[in-house]
């Protein structure tokens, strides 16, 4: 059925498990990567992320659920015969053996002819531009260059799947940009579907074709980068990624060609919204700072929300200006404008801030927002 | 000059109660002796009679027998104990660790009785064997030269767990991991990093072991005898009963030039593993 595999998927998590005594590490994860795309398992430490990788890999058994590679049940398949290429946080370079042989291991375990070890190992380094440095003990390699050699050892293999352990984590900030973009680039050329694990979002929304927004074993939310950001699921996800203004709403209407009137604690709101709220639910309206703007008392366009707020402060963040506000209700929020010279705002002003219809997002305020409420 | 008066105290305490005492008494291996009397007498004569006694280069050759023994079974048996303390996730770890180290905390005398009290003639093993009607009468297993091995074994397993536990502590377990991940089994994962980059661990544990042992008195004391002695034990001979101070010293002389060979080799290994 070569039609059927094509169509398979790289990796298929079904139900997966694994506590750790009475600690519950993964609840039931579904997750599906197809060929050539690019997930990443983002959340904080503790959120089951690495032990879903592990699980993948083989290094810690399931306690429920089933792992599919490229179609194929594999939980009772041991990790050195899983087909995998993984880059470990510390990248686990072999010390005594210099960059060559670490490129060499994978393919020496498979017995492969020397002259083909060696034209492949050698075509390894040139993709990560590490061709003359071959004889190198990872010790005599900087920080970016063993990370390079970890991707070609994991690559060079030509493994059905790649899986990165944090593998940026360890570098200054310059470098792991530039790393970013590199493994991107070096992802997308291969074609390789690709698991990543971070707790970093910006690593997770500039690498990903979609995110796993990982709390407490679970997935909260998975979806593209503006999903994640733009559409939350939660006030987790909403607050974990970039920060939020979240209002209490309230439905104060039946829908309108598309729009949706609010109750706010700050004031009437208008969404626009794809689907129906129910009547009278309890909601907390998230928008994000850059998209809440500043006009003057009464000037905001027609068709948007305005509310009155009050300027509490401003912080100068060069390209930035970030405000500091306060809303009818009291409660505090924060909105980013460009600096763009003129410092019109002051402490103690009175103004309008506004939103489009699209700018905001309705969060049901239900048992996900534990811990994270404002 | 206060950090020097700090050295000069501890360093004179050294010269007098140390370096003098045993410059005179190697002194004497060089030296003629009429009973526990040194005469002034230059001879090498001394080193000949021990090396041509069958009965005395028979407990050099023992002696270093049992070194290599006790250092093979020490870094052999404290490998797995130290990988599994260093790679334990478990909450129990720390008890572990103390429970493996326990036996420093009893005198090596009253741990070796403990061996003499399973293995003599009226022993626990012994009374075990014929209560399960495995043999008729009691096996003599002590005094013997395996005995001590066994005894030494026990006593410096602590010290090979550590000196292990040390070296493992330094290789990260994604290494293994890692070697897996590109097709490697278990063992062939351990056996490509690992097991090469703890091998100065094992060098070095096996050296403290063997040090250890050669130069070990009340072990072989306790669990051997007349036909077991070791250069320790012979050494205690020659002074204490034969009151011959010459042979003693001499023999002193070889034992000491053996451990500080062994010095110099683990100084080398840990130089070249300084350079890698």
């Amino acid at each position: 059925m070569p039609e059927g595999r094509m169509s398979e998927a790289a990796l298929e998590l079904r139900g997966l498990e694994k506590r750790f005594g009475a600690q519950t590490a993964v609840a039931a994860i579904d997750l599906q990567v197809q060929q050539g795309e690019f997930v990443t398992l983002l959340g904080p430490s503790g959120c089951g992320k690495t032990t879903t990788l592990n699980m993948i890999a083989g290094f810690i058994t399931p306690d429920a659920g089933s792992i599919r590679l490229g179609g194929r049940a594999v939980e009772n398949l041991p990790p050195h015969r899983r087909d995998l290429g993984i880059v470990f946080q510390d990248y686990a370079l072999f010390p005594h053996r210099n960059a060559a042989e670490n490129v060499a291991f994978g393919l020496r375990m498979r017995k492969l002819a020397k002259t083909e070890i060696a034209a492949r190992v050698a075509d390894a380094l040139r993709m990560v531009r590490l061709d003359g440095l071959d004889k190198r003990r990872p010790l005599q390699l900087s920080g970016g260059q063993r990370q390079r050699v970890a991707l070609a050892r994991a690559l060079v293999i030509r493994p059905a799947l790649l899986l990165l352990d944090e593998p940026l984590s360890n570098l200054d900030l310059k470098l792991r940009e530039e790393m970013r973009s590199e493994i991107s680039t070096l992802q997308r050329r291969l074609g390789i579907a690709t698991v990543f694990v971070t707790h970093d979002q910006d690593e997770a929304l500039t690498m990903s074709d979609r995110i796993a927004v990982m709390r407490q074993g679970r997935i909260e939310q998975i979806g593209t980068a503006r999903d994640i950001y733009e559409r939350p699921a939660s006030v987790f996800v909403a607050t974990f990624i970039g920060s939020t203004n979240l209002v209490r709403a309230k439905p104060a209407g039946p829908p309108s060609e598309g729009l949706v009137p609010l109750a706010t604690a700050a004031g009437p709101a208008i969404l626009r919204l794809d689907r129906p709220l129910a009547a009278g639910a309890d909601l907390l309206l998230a928008i994000r700072p850059e998209r809440l703007q500043l006009t003057p008392t009464g000037t905001a366009p027609d068709g948007s929300t305005a509310w009155p707020v009050r300027i509490e402060g401003v912080t100068y963040l060069g390209g930035r200006l970030e405000i500091a506000l306060r809303l009818a209700d009291g409660s505090p929020a924060t909105a980013h404008a460009m600096n763009l010279g003129a410092m019109a705002w002051q402490p103690g002003h009175v103004a309008d801030a506004w939103f489009r219809p699209d700018d905001a997002w309705p969060i049901l305020d239900g048992g996900a927002s534990d811990g994270a409420a404002p | 000059m206060v950090p020097y008066l700090l050295v000069a105290v501890p360093a004179g305490f050294l010269l007098a109660f140390f370096v003098a005492p045993n410059m005179i008494l190697l002194s004497a291996s060089l030296l003629e002796s009429e009973g526990m009397v040194p005469t002034g007498v230059l001879t090498l004569g001394n080193f000949t009679t021990l090396l041509s006694h069958r009965i005395y280069v028979d407990a050099i050759i023992r002696t270093f027998g049992i070194g290599l023994a006790v250092g093979a079974l020490v870094v052999l048996l404290a490998y797995p104990v130290a990988y599994v303390l260093v790679r334990t996730t478990s909450r129990w770890k720390n008890v572990l660790l103390a429970l493996a180290l326990s036996p420093l905390l009893a005198s090596v005398i009253v741990r070796t009785y403990g061996w003499w009290v399973l293995f003599n003639r009226d022993g626990a093993v012994n009374e075990a064997l014929q209560a399960l009607h495995l043999t008729a009468r009691p096996l003599i297993m002590l005094p013997s030269t395996a005995i001590i091995i066994v005894g030494l074994t026990h006593a410096l397993l602590p010290y090979g767990v550590l000196t292990l536990m040390a070296a493992l502590n330094g290789v990260s377990p994604n290494l293994e991991r890692a070697a897996i991940s590109l097709g490697a089994g278990r063992m062939r994962a351990f056996a490509a990093t690992t097991l090469p980059l703890t091998a100065p661990g094992i060098i070095g544990g096996f050296l403290l072991a063997f040090g250890v042992a050669i130069s070990a008195y009340a072990t072989p004391a306790i669990l051997g005898g007349p036909a077991t002695q070791t250069m320790a034990t012979l050494i205690y001979t020659f002074m204490a009963t034969l009151l011959n101070w010459s042979l003693g010293s001499a023999l002193g002389v070889v034992l000491l030039a053996s451990c500080l060979t062994l010095l110099m080799l683990t100084a080398l290994v840990s130089r070249r593993r300084a350079l890698t």
